[in-house]
């Protein structure tokens, strides 16, 4: 069946037709994401300008529109493997249950559809469109610190490094119009961009391949215990703000550990039956003004966050004078593990069984090591294995 | 000579981005083998030596000639979708690495490589990455996972031994029981282990044989068949050093087994292994025309082993 019939009925109205029908698809692509990213950017702090991005990618969309109002005679293969593509990403976030993957799968369906529709030089131009899009995500910025952090360069926080993509997003807008303006602009067929979508899916493929979700024996901490070793514990009561983040918990609990020389930790534990409940602690810590990055070698060599047996992941966080050195990990009766990825793997694998947070933090303001305090916690702790 | 002077600029300089191609490859290669390379047996270095080595050569070979020169940039939808289908393959191996267990790095560093040869593909075109694509793999994929092959191997070339020495050993007076690995011969027990294997054996036997197919034949199937020769060359070797090794020890007694003589079979095992293997050469007569260039990169396409 062809598309020119199509085509041709749409343009007999000029070319606003088409580009209508490419902003149906986004809406309608992204629809089903929405509540989400509203909910989002209304109660985390970390997401709260994420509408900024949509404007920008939005603004950007039609002043291309606006500047190239080019058609095509009939649709562009090359938007087809883009579309595909899209597709793929999107029905791998229906699978893994990664809300995330959809909305990135919306805004690239989009995409594709003004490939198609428009031809490849609009689609070209588009490109910065799709990028602030992700940017306007929920979650994104915290994975982009966290990305950052593991590059063992200077701690950028959260907004910065969204702040940065942006502006670079939109140079390359620049160039690209540009080079169109001086008619250099590439004309890539669709086996050129087949290739590039490959090879970017392989790369992405490749960060799995050498940072895999890891899973380890079941752990937990023995709770009806509130003294141990010369710690003592006592119950906190949550905020309202982290009330609202563990909305859908069945228990958030928050307990102080303090030794007689004035040593404290912070021990959260959340227990759900839904995954989407339990977030990676650096989006809270993140949203909270705390710089996430590594740790040094030394510290790690010299005040070690040993625990049993299980899949965990360490903290290092700074903000301000503060110091935060804490560890967190994800148990079910079965296994533990370290991500959220290993987490939602794990829920597909396992469905219906409860998942617990434990987040265990030290913070010092005093110049003195909350490493070496979390790792004497550690050390004493009554684990359940 | 103007003619001639430009006709080899253009061909040298047409060689510079295969060559930096072949110098990245090798490169990633060794940066990917960086934590096992140190630990790795000498013969597994010959092996990634020899990979690395026809990597370049085919390469900078391969790219010689003017007609090849510069088309890097213009050579079709054909290479695209090739790079394409190798890296939507290094895609899947990543993806699929955290569900592979102890398969999890060797899949990983297949991704490495086909993204590689991805990439080769989409800058050289099609021909090159059937030159090397065989060492590649061998760098990449097969060097970093032969400890493990050979832990797999270990218990089946041990009971293959010790069930052929046992049977030869039966023709002679005296009663023989095989146990698992282990001969009852009369008071003696022999006991084949792992360093008796003959894991050594193939391990030294890989490279010598690469080599000897490389210089003796074209085309990726008859040096295969031949490379297959391997095993009954070190099967055999390594039952003949057992059956020494426990004559040895019958005539003279067991304390011979833990002295130089023992030694000196292993090395004696390894010598026989290589003669046997290039003996049996007769069966596969050589395809290569005498005196060519070995693993040139003029030959045929299949000429990838």
């Amino acid at each position: 069946m062809s598309a020119r019939p199509l085509l041709l009925h749409l343009d007999a109205q000029g070319v606003w037709l088409r580009q209508g029908l490419v902003m149906l698809v986004l809406v309608a692509a992204l629809a089903p994401s929405l509540d989400w990213v509203l909910a989002a950017w209304r109660g985390s702090p970390l997401d709260t300008w994420g509408w900024l991005y949509l404007v920008l990618a939005l603004a950007w969309g039609a002043l291309v529109l606006d500047l190239v109002r080019a058609r095509t005679a009939s649709l562009d293969p090359a938007g087809w493997p883009l579309l595909i593509a899209s597709l793929l990403i999107g029905l791998a976030g229906l699978v893994l249950d990664l809300r995330i993957a959809q909305s990135a799968a919306a805004l690239g369906v989009a995409w594709a559809a003004s490939w198609l529709l428009l031809g490849r030089a609009v689609g070209l131009l588009l490109l910065p469109s799709p990028v602030l899009g992700v940017l306007s995500l929920p979650t994104v910025g915290y994975g982009l610190e966290r990305a950052w952090a593991q590059t063992g360069a200077m701690p950028i926080g959260a907004f910065a490094l969204k702040a940065l993509l942006a502006v670079g997003a939109l140079a390359l807008g620049a160039i690209l119009l540009w080079l169109y303006r001086r008619d250099r602009l590439a004309h890539p067929g669709p086996a050129q961009v087949s290739c590039l979508l490959a090879a970017v899916t392989a790369l992405a493929g490749l960060l799995v391949a050498f940072n895999p979700p890891a899973f380890g024996a079941p752990l937990a901490l023995d709770e009806q215990r509130w003294a141990f070793g010369p710690w003592y514990g006592a119950e906190i009561p949550t905020s309202p703000s982290e009330q609202r983040l563990y909305a859908g918990s069945r228990r958030l609990s928050k307990r102080l550990y303090a030794t007689r020389d004035g040593k404290q930790v912070s021990v959260l534990i959340v227990d759900s039956d839904d995954v989407h409940d339990l977030h990676a602690p650096e989006y809270c810590l993140s949203g909270s003004g705390w710089v996430i990055g590594d740790a040094p070698d030394a510290a790690r060599a010299a005040e070690p966050l040993a625990l049993p047996e299980a899949a965990s992941a360490e903290l290092d966080g700074r903000r301000g004078p503060q110091r935060l050195a804490g560890v967190y990990w994800y148990s079910s009766p079965s296994r533990s593990t370290a991500d959220l990825a290993g987490l939602r793997l794990q829920s597909r694998l396992a469905p219906g069984e409860p998942f617990s947070l434990y987040m265990i933090s030290a913070v010092d303001a005093g110049g003195g090591s909350p490493r070496r305090t979390l790792s004497a916690f550690l050390r004493d702790a009554p684990w359940v294995r | 000579m103007p003619q001639r002077s430009g006709s080899r600029s253009a061909g040298g300089g047409a060689r510079w981005p295969a060559l930096a191609a072949g110098l990245l490859l090798v490169g990633a290669g060794v940066l990917l083998q960086t934590a096992g390379i140190a630990d790795a047996a000498l013969a597994h270095l010959i092996l990634a030596m020899t990979a690395a080595a026809l990597i370049l050569h085919r390469l900078r070979a391969g790219s010689g000639g003017p007609e090849q020169a510069g088309s890097g940039g213009r050579l079709g939808p054909g290479a695209a979708w090739l790079a394409a289908f190798l890296a939507a393959l290094a895609a899947v191996s990543g993806f699929l690495s955290p569900l592979g267990g102890a398969l999890r790095p060797a899949l990983a560093d297949l991704a490495v490589a086909l993204l590689a040869l991805s990439l080769l593909t989409r800058v050289l075109g099609p021909r090159p990455l059937l030159q090397v694509l065989v060492p590649v793999l061998v760098l990449y994929v097969l060097v970093p996972v032969l400890p493990l092959l050979e832990a797999a191997l270990s218990y089946p070339l041990r009971r293959l031994s010790a069930v052929l020495a046992a049977g030869l050993l039966s023709l002679g007076p005296g009663q023989v029981v095989l146990s698992g690995t282990e001969i009852a011969w009369g008071d003696l027990r022999v006991s084949v282990t792992s360093a008796c294997s003959g894991l050594t054996l193939l391990q030294n036997l890989i490279w010598v044989a690469w080599w000897t197919v490389l210089l003796r034949h074209r085309g990726f199937a008859a040096r295969f068949a031949h490379m297959l020769l391997v095993l009954p060359a070190v099967v055999a070797a390594n039952t003949v050093r057992v059956l020494a090794l426990a004559l040895m020890a019958g005539i003279y007694g067991e304390h011979t087994l833990s002295g130089p003589a023992h030694g000196v079979i292993g090395w004696l095992a390894v010598v026989l292994a290589a003669l046997l293997y290039l003996g049996m050469e007769h069966l596969f007569p050589a395809t290569a025309a005498r005196g060519s260039a070995p693993a040139s990169g003029a030959g045929p396409a299949s000429d990838t082993a």
